[in-house]
């Protein structure tokens, strides 16, 4: 087996959907994995016929008939979005998305009470928000660590009476817990309807019947030989240990669980690190190159209410070479949106004012990562003047290779620049 | 828990509001209400806060099998503001009351529902008609009495007890006898948690009058069938209403006699009319509550008859 790692090297939105569906086509894999975050990955893909999708759990090369998608234990499965995702998908000409994809039973579930407490402690956090997307992803990972035995997995969906006597559990657990806030919770227009989740009877019902629905997706099938994909969700700079904390994801955004999988299945990898010519990031958080004059078309990155705007800035290469080293390098980058950097007046930042740049700390050290939090939220940028796009790959090959460029939404939009590296699906 | 002040007028408003209403209407759950439901819960807490640095702990258990869902249903919809104005009129100043609802374990599908120590009208109110009016209970003899008597003894905590060493009430209403043993394999389904064996009623009940004082209410003279068997086991602590619509003028009347806030039946009799219950109430009430103040010397015994019980 070869897997090919895909990870986002900045804070997300870098285009690891339609690098996963360029890689599948291309190398003919028969099985794109996620192996992190959940359902508040947005992974678009555009196919040459206009047709769109915005991947959230389905793996992004859906669209390819046959193509399976496995999520494994380190996804955090929501499954009433699973149901409406592959509604969506039938609409699009994929009737069978659901019959194709494999859920691991111990992968994590996030319920309604989840979803409803991340949005509570939003709402309490005020001005301090931390930008979640609003799902419960982080929520569902932080309750299953703090409370083992207390989380559901996919393996409880099939079962709806020890099933309804977890989500009781975990429903009062957090009743109890806002319970000091409930006045003020009720009066809050963001809050409202979330108590109510959390004080509902109904809730669970649905909940139910959508956990029998996606049961029969969860079982032992998985991959087992050829070219694997596997679809990182989020970004590096997002990652739980190596983030800039607390504005990170309860999620590990480098290559290690697909690694860990990778390693038990026993196969080879070849670690991919997804950039756009420029740097974007959703909700609160330091961008030392946020640059609110940079406008671009973003058809398909819009507002949540559970998010703040959504924040461009100029690619940063002191920040790209942190990424790089917390994962533990990579074969090679992919860059995307190339398209984009035609423009006149192109920057790229090369450094920052007296060698603040940031270093790797002490693994697992939240206190450095906070200190690196805060001194970037000071920092001075030193920037480059790029003239046009070859330039851009030019500057990003000193940090490594570039196999991948992508200039434009579709498959066809794609260039890989080092086939040599491609060529290990000879060997699979 | 416990948070927020309580108000007489609040609560008026939300009962006076359903006078109208059907039973249905009120109590609209058709299952148990998640957040009642008492599998894998380790304690409900009565706490003291600012608001409330005093806080009491007041348990109601009410059947809820057969007929005697008229009681929960006569406390949504009219009686339950008297209960909290009568204590708080004694000078009970931070009550803090939890709601269960019990019911037959051998063929009820909700034989106990749980809610929270509240403090307000609204907080209060909300886990009153959370409850499932089941309206089970089966053919056998007995209600699952027991389960609310081993929840609230083990399963509850409160700093009137670990703070001040000062018993809360446990108030339960019931019209069948109690099943004379807790069985393990009905508290591991239902409560999940492993006793090893089966509990005798009687250590249940001593274990809960360690951190109550424990009450059995008969709703009225019709149905003391079950007095004998309940007196076996809860002695002078079981009370024969002559209505179930004295419920919550005779409890909030245990719980001031208990705490020393009346002096004695004659002077709670006197309350009660000067708060504006009628004659009638008041003479059934003092009826139903005399023999247990005797037990406290609170009977009024010993002094003249005053005018107010005279009347008839």
């Amino acid at each position: 087996m070869v897997g090919y790692l895909i990870t986002d090297l900045g804070f997300g939105d870098s285009g690891k959907g339609t690098l996963t569906d360029t890689l599948v086509e291309r190398l003919g894999a028969g099985w794109v994995v996620r192996f992190n975050g959940g359902a508040q990955a947005g992974h678009n893909v555009v196919l040459a016929d206009g047709r769109h999708h915005t991947f959230s759990q389905f793996g992004a090369a859906t669209f390819q008939p046959g193509v399976r998608t496995f999520l494994s234990r380190y996804m955090v499965i929501h499954p009433g979005g699973l149901l409406e995702e592959a509604r969506a998908l039938s609409k699009k000409g994929v009737p069978d998305a659901m019959e194709r994809l494999h859920i691991d039973p111990e992968a994590r579930v996030i319920t309604p009470f989840h979803q409803a407490a991340n949005r509570l402690r939003e709402v309490l956090r005020g001005e301090a928000r931390h930008g979640s997307c609003g799902l419960g992803v982080g929520e569902t990972m932080h309750h299953s660590l703090e409370y083992s035995g207390e989380g559901v997995v996919a393996r409880d969906l099939a079962d709806p009476s020890d099933l309804e006597r977890k989500l009781a559990r975990i429903q009062q657990r957090y009743w109890s817990e806002f319970r000091p806030w409930r006045r003020e919770l009720a009066e809050h227009p963001l809050a409202k309807s979330e108590l109510e989740t959390l004080e509902s009877a109904e809730a669970t019902e649905l909940f139910l019947a959508q956990a029998l629905a996606v049961a029969g997706r969860v079982g032992e099938e998985r991959p087992r030989s050829g070219v694997v994909v596997f679809e990182g969700a989020q970004g590096v700079l997002l990652d739980e240990w190596r983030g800039f904390h607390p504005y990170t994801t309860w999620s590990t955004c480098t290559f290690d669980n697909a690694l860990d999988l990778l390693s038990e299945w026993g196969g080879q990898a070849v670690r991919l690190g997804v950039i756009r010519s420029y740097l974007t990031r959703h909700g609160a958080g330091p961008f030392p190159t946020e640059d609110v004059d940079l406008k671009l078309a973003e058809p398909h990155n819009a507002w949540g209410p559970w998010q703040e705007g959504f924040r461009r800035g100029w690619l940063d290469l002191p920040l790209l070479r942190y990424a790089v080293e917390a994962c533990g390098g990579v074969d090679g980058l992919a860059v995307t949106h190339l398209d984009g950097c035609a423009a006149l007046d192109w920057r790229v930042a090369t450094g920052y004012r007296g060698g603040q740049e940031p270093e790797l700390g002490r693994f697992r050290d939240l206190e450095y990562q906070q200190r690196l939090t805060r001194r970037l939220q000071q920092t001075e940028v030193e920037y480059q003047s790029v003239c046009g796009a070859e330039q851009l790959l030019e500057l990003l090959a000193g940090t490594a290779p570039v196999a991948v460029e992508s200039w434009g939404p579709t498959s066809e939009d794609k260039k890989v620049r080092l086939p040599a590296l491609f060529s290990r699906r000879v060997a699979a | 828990m416990g948070y927020g002040r309580y108000s007489y007028t609040a609560h008026q408003q939300i009962v006076s509001n359903r006078s109208t209403k059907s039973r249905e209407e009120v109590f609209k759950q058709r299952k148990v209400h998640p957040l009642m439901d008492p599998h894998g819960v380790k304690y409900r807490e009565s706490r003291d806060s600012a608001d409330h640095p005093n806080s009491l702990p007041i348990v109601f258990a009410l059947d809820v099998t057969g007929s005697m869902g008229r009681i929960p249903e006569l406390l949504a919809k009219q009686e339950l503001p008297e209960f909290m104005q009568e204590l708080l009129a004694a000078g009970v100043a931070d009550p803090q009351v939890l709601f269960m609802a019990v019911g037959d374990a051998f063929c009820d599908q909700g034989p106990l529902q749980v809610g929270q120590f509240e403090s307000t009208a609204e907080d209060i109110d909300r886990w009153l008609t959370w409850s499932w009016l089941e309206s089970g209970g089966g053919g056998n003899r007995g209600e699952s009495y027991d389960l609310a008597m081993y929840f609230a003894a083990r399963h509850t905590l409160t700093d009137s007890m670990q703070r001040r060493k000062k018993r809360g009430y446990f108030f339960m209403t019931g019209d069948e006898p109690p099943f004379p043993k807790t069985s393990n394999s009905i508290v591991k389904s239902l409560l999940g948690t492993d006793l090893e064996r089966d509990l005798p009623l009687e250590t249940v009940v001593d274990e809960l009058s360690c951190n109550y004082h424990p009450f059995f209410l008969i709703p009225d003279l019709g149905r003391r069938n079950v007095e004998a068997v309940w007196r076996s086991y809860m002695g002078d602590n079981v009370i024969v209403l002559e209505s179930p619509q004295d419920t919550c003028r005779a409890t909030a009347g245990l719980v001031a006699l208990c705490e020393g806030l009346v002096q004695d039946m004659d002077d709670l009799a006197a309350r009660l009319i000067n708060r504006g219950s009628n004659p009638d109430q008041v003479g059934r009430i003092v009826r139903a509550l005399s023999p247990f103040a005797a037990t406290l010397d609170r009977d009024g015994s010993g002094r003249v008859p005053v005018e107010v019980v005279a009347p008839w």
